[in-house]
């Protein structure tokens, strides 16, 4: 019997001990996680450029060979013609789900404020500026809420939401002022966290158990206006799990 | 007579030039998001310019700043609910599969271009796996486990009416979802 007990207490140990490190990878990739903005801003595409040379390379010579006494003139054009396009810079295409911020560089940066360029937009670039973007994709955040107090106890309860920075002009403006080019998922589980906190203290642990839909829409509707705030939307927001709170190590 | 033959031969040297450069091909079940040039790029400057086209080769204009693409084959989702009794004791669980897509409708096209374009494989799953968890959390609301097996048909509509309001935000649809119990004798 002893032994089917120790067997029992190994297993219990060995389970928090992976929680604890499931946890810890958990908070690490939260703060490690970067929108990957090199990916999203597309530097314009050289098929333009191309196009027009070869087509001026093939009129030119067409032209030169029916009428030779104009070779020389239709020669230096193309090759100005070749340098303003060298010349011209690149630009960037902001694709409809980004905002992209460019900021100068070197002498310009203290004199220039940075400029934000809205979704589905195309712009030219300085040289050597830095473009940076913020994602308006959905992004998915599941979580822990350690020690929630309800009406007759502590749980431990799991969440689950999908949240996205609105699509309206307005929307994107507060996002744009409280994220710059941060990542959106720390603070929106921060503020939907709080709003979990402040619906669960009046209701009994039982209510959280047996799936309360009052409380769903409690937490819904008080989750939705915290983010509004932030120009985030929250498209869905529910508890995976809801289990009685386990002091860690810390606590005890 | 050699004159018109060399514009001719000038004509489709352009032409294929052309042709060669600015054709883009749509792979099958997938959509072309073509972003617009436009001269205002502040954040106020109205909606955003850029066009959506599913399963059609397009020339790609001088007007047009970039092409992506955007995935429409289906992807499936699993999620495994507990079901819990009144006490909070454990008495099976769950199993729901759905199946969903991007939809072909120009609106939400143009919704999964803003929302799901590009997204991480990961993102993606996470997202289906728990609004499908959470769906089916929702769907299971007092009801026994006795009672969703008589209305196993009621839980599933009830769970594909919760997730059909989270991706239809996302521009996509559900094509399937199915609802299983296993149930733990005690």
């Amino acid at each position: 019997m002893s032994v089917y007990r120790d067997d029992l207490t190994a297993a219990r140990e060995r389970i928090r001990a992976l929680e604890q490190e499931l946890q810890s990878i958990q908070r690490r990739e939260a703060t490690t996680l970067q929108n990957p903005a090199h990916d999203l801003v597309q530097t314009g595409s050289s098929h333009t450029s191309t196009a027009i040379a070869l087509v001026g390379v093939l009129i030119t010579g067409f032209v030169a060979l029916r009428v030779p006494t104009i070779a020389p003139v239709a020669v230096v054009a193309v090759l100005l013609g070749f340098v303003v396009l060298a010349l011209r810079g690149r630009s960037i295409v902001v694709r409809p789900n980004e905002v992209a911020v460019v900021r100068p560089r070197g002498a310009e940066a203290s004199a220039l404020p940075p400029v934000w360029v809205g979704p589905g937009r195309v712009v030219r670039l300085r040289r050597g500026a830095d473009v940076e973007s913020l994602s308006l994709r959905a992004v998915p955040v599941s979580w822990t809420a350690h020690d929630v107090t309800t009406a007759d106890g502590r749980l431990d309860i799991d969440l689950f939401a999908v949240v996205a920075v609105r699509r309206d002009e307005e929307g994107i403006e507060r996002a744009v002022r409280t994220f710059g080019v941060e990542p959106i998922a720390p603070i929106t589980q921060a503020a939907l966290e709080d709003a979990l906190r402040h619906c669960v203290q009046t209701t009994a642990s039982s209510d959280l158990r047996g799936h309360d839909a009052g409380l769903r829409d409690q937490l819904r509707r008080r989750g939705r206006e915290s983010l509004e705030e932030f120009g985030v939307k929250l498209v869905s927001i529910g508890t995976l799990d809801v289990r009685a709170h386990h002091a860690t190590e810390a606590e005890a | 007579m050699i004159i018109v033959i060399e514009v001719l031969l000038l004509a489709l040297a352009i032409f294929s030039v052309l042709a060669l450069l600015y054709r883009v091909r749509c792979p099958p079940d997938h959509a072309l998001v073509l972003t617009d040039r436009s001269s205002e790029g502040s954040l106020r400057a109205g909606p955003p310019a850029y066009r959506v086209l599913a399963d059609r080769s397009v020339f790609r204009l001088p007007s047009v700043g970039s092409v992506d693409v955007l995935d429409l084959s289906p992807a499936r989702f699993d999620a495994f609910v507990p079901l819990l009794d009144d006490r909070g004791e454990r008495r099976g669980e769950v199993h729901a599969v759905a199946q969903v897509r991007v939809s072909r409708r120009t609106v939400h096209l143009r919704r999964a271009a803003v929302r799901v374009m590009g997204m991480p494989r990961r993102d993606l799953d996470a997202i289906g796996e728990g609004s499908l968890a959470v769906a089916v959390r929702d769907a299971l609301g007092g009801r026994s486990a006795e009672h969703v097996e008589q209305d196993r048909e009621e839980v599933a509509s009830d769970v594909r009416a919760a997730l059909g309001t989270v991706l239809d935000e996302l521009g996509m649809e559900i094509v399937d979802v199915q609802v299983r119990l296993k149930k733990r004798d005690v």
